[in-house]
C-alpha cells in the first residue's frame, strides 16, 4: 500500500467508527483528538481496526505516532508497503 | 485565606453538566478564564464538542483550583508531564498563595458533561463516561483488558455486559491517569476485581512498582447515566471521603 491508500484505509476506519463526522477537512498534522471528538476507546477501536483488517500490531510505547493523519501514515507507511490493496 | 478547605483524606469532584454549553454567550463567559495558550489551543479545535468539552474542561479545572488557592483563576499556572497530564506549575512566585501547596487534580470529559477530581497531595485519576455509549465492549476487552476481566464480561448475560465494561473501562483510565501513564501503560498489566459490596482491588499482571493496596478506588454515578471512576493513591488506612461540587454554567 502507498501512503495515499493507507491515508484512504484510515478515513475508511475512522469514518467506521466516528460516523457522524465530517472527514472532509481533516487536516494533516494537527492531533486528531483537536479536529475529532475521540477519545481513547475511539483510539484503541483504530488500533484494533487495523490489526483485524492489515494484520498490524502496534505496541503500547508506540501508540503516540498515531496522534495525527500525517504521523499516522508516516508511521504505518513501511509497516503496510507490502500489504496488497 | 483559602474560600474552600480541603483535607488529606478528602477527593473532591467537580463536575459541570454542559446541557446548553455550546450557547455562544457561555463560550465568551468561560474563555476569559483560560491562559493565552490554552485560548490559542481551544481556537485550532474544529470539531464543536469537543472544542465545547476542552474549553469546559479549563474553565472548570482553572475555576475549581481557584477555590482552593484564593487565586484568580486566569493566573493558575499548569505545566504538562511527558503524557501531557496537566499538573499545577508550584514554582517560586508562580502560585499567589504558599508555594508549599501540592494539590493534585485531573479532568476528564464526554459527551455532556466535565469532571475534576482534586486531593491535597495524592496522585488522582478520573474518568466519566456515559453509560448509554455502545462500543464493540467485547471485542476491546478480549484484546486490551486482563484476562480474568476480559472472561468475566464474557460469562455475563448480554444486557449486563456494555453497563460492566464501561465501569471497568472507567477504573482503567482513572489509574493509567493517576499514574500518568496514559495508553502507553498496556492495559493488560493490571486486573480489577469488582465485588458486590462496592469494593474495587487492583492486582498487576506484570512486574511494576506500584503497590495494590497503595491504591483506593472508587465507582459513582454524577447523574443518571454517566459513570465516574475515581483512583487515588492513598493507603485503605486512610479512607477517603468523596465530596461532589457543581459549577453552574
Amino acid at each position: 500500500m502507498t501512503a495515499a491508500d493507507i491515508r484512504v484505509a484510515i478515513l475508511d476506519i475512522l469514518h467506521d467508527i466516528a460516523p457522524d463526522e465530517d472527514l472532509s477537512g481533516l487536516k494533516e498534522d494537527v492531533p486528531f483528538r483537536e479536529q475529532l471528538e475521540l477519545d481513547s476507546m475511539d483510539f484503541l477501536d483504530i488500533v484494533m481496526e487495523l490489526r483485524k483488517r492489515y494484520r498490524v500490531q502496534i505496541p503500547e510505547n508506540e501508540y503516540t505516532e498515531l496522534a495525527s493523519m500525517g504521523s499516522t501514515v508516516r508511521y504505518l507507511e513501511p509497516r503496510m508497503k507490502d500489504i496488497a490493496k | 485565606m483559602s474560600k474552600i478547605a480541603i483535607t488529606h483524606r478528602q477527593v473532591d469532584l467537580w463536575r459541570l453538566s454542559l446541557e446548553g454549553i455550546a450557547n455562544p454567550a457561555v463560550f465568551d463567559a468561560y474563555r476569559p478564564l483560560l491562559s493565552p495558550e490554552e485560548v490559542e489551543r481551544e481556537q485550532r479545535f474544529t470539531n464543536t464538542d469537543a472544542r465545547t468539552q476542552f474549553l469546559a474542561g479549563r474553565a472548570l479545572l482553572r475555576t475549581a483550583l481557584s477555590q482552593y488557592l484564593d487565586a484568580d483563576p486566569r493566573h493558575i499556572r499548569l505545566r504538562y508531564q511527558n503524557g501531557g497530564k496537566p499538573t499545577l506549575d508550584s514554582s517560586p512566585g508562580i502560585l499567589p498563595v504558599s508555594s508549599d501547596s501540592q494539590l493534585q487534580f485531573n479532568l476528564s470529559h464526554t459527551h455532556g458533561m466535565v469532571v475534576c477530581a482534586i486531593t491535597l497531595r495524592d496522585p488522582i485519576g478520573v474518568d466519566i463516561e456515559s453509560t448509554s455509549r455502545r462500543s464493540n465492549c467485547l471485542a476491546l476487552a478480549r484484546r486490551f483488558f486482563a484476562p480474568a476481566e476480559a472472561n468475566l464480561l464474557l460469562s455475563l448475560p448480554p444486557d449486563e455486559q456494555q453497563a460492566k465494561f464501561i465501569e471497568t473501562w472507567t477504573l482503567k483510565e482513572s489509574f493509567i491517569k493517576a499514574i500518568g501513564a496514559g495508553l502507553a501503560m498496556p492495559l493488560a498489566n493490571f486486573c480489577f476485581t469488582l465485588a458486590d459490596d462496592g469494593a474495587v482491588t487492583i492486582s498487576f499482571t506484570q512486574p511494576t512498582s506500584e503497590q495494590a493496596d497503595a491504591w483506593q478506588f472508587a465507582r459513582l454515578r454524577v447523574a443518571s447515566d454517566y459513570q465516574v471512576a475515581i483512583a487515588v493513591r492513598r493507603p485503605a488506612s486512610e479512607p477517603s471521603e468523596i465530596v461532589i461540587r457543581e459549577m453552574r454554567v
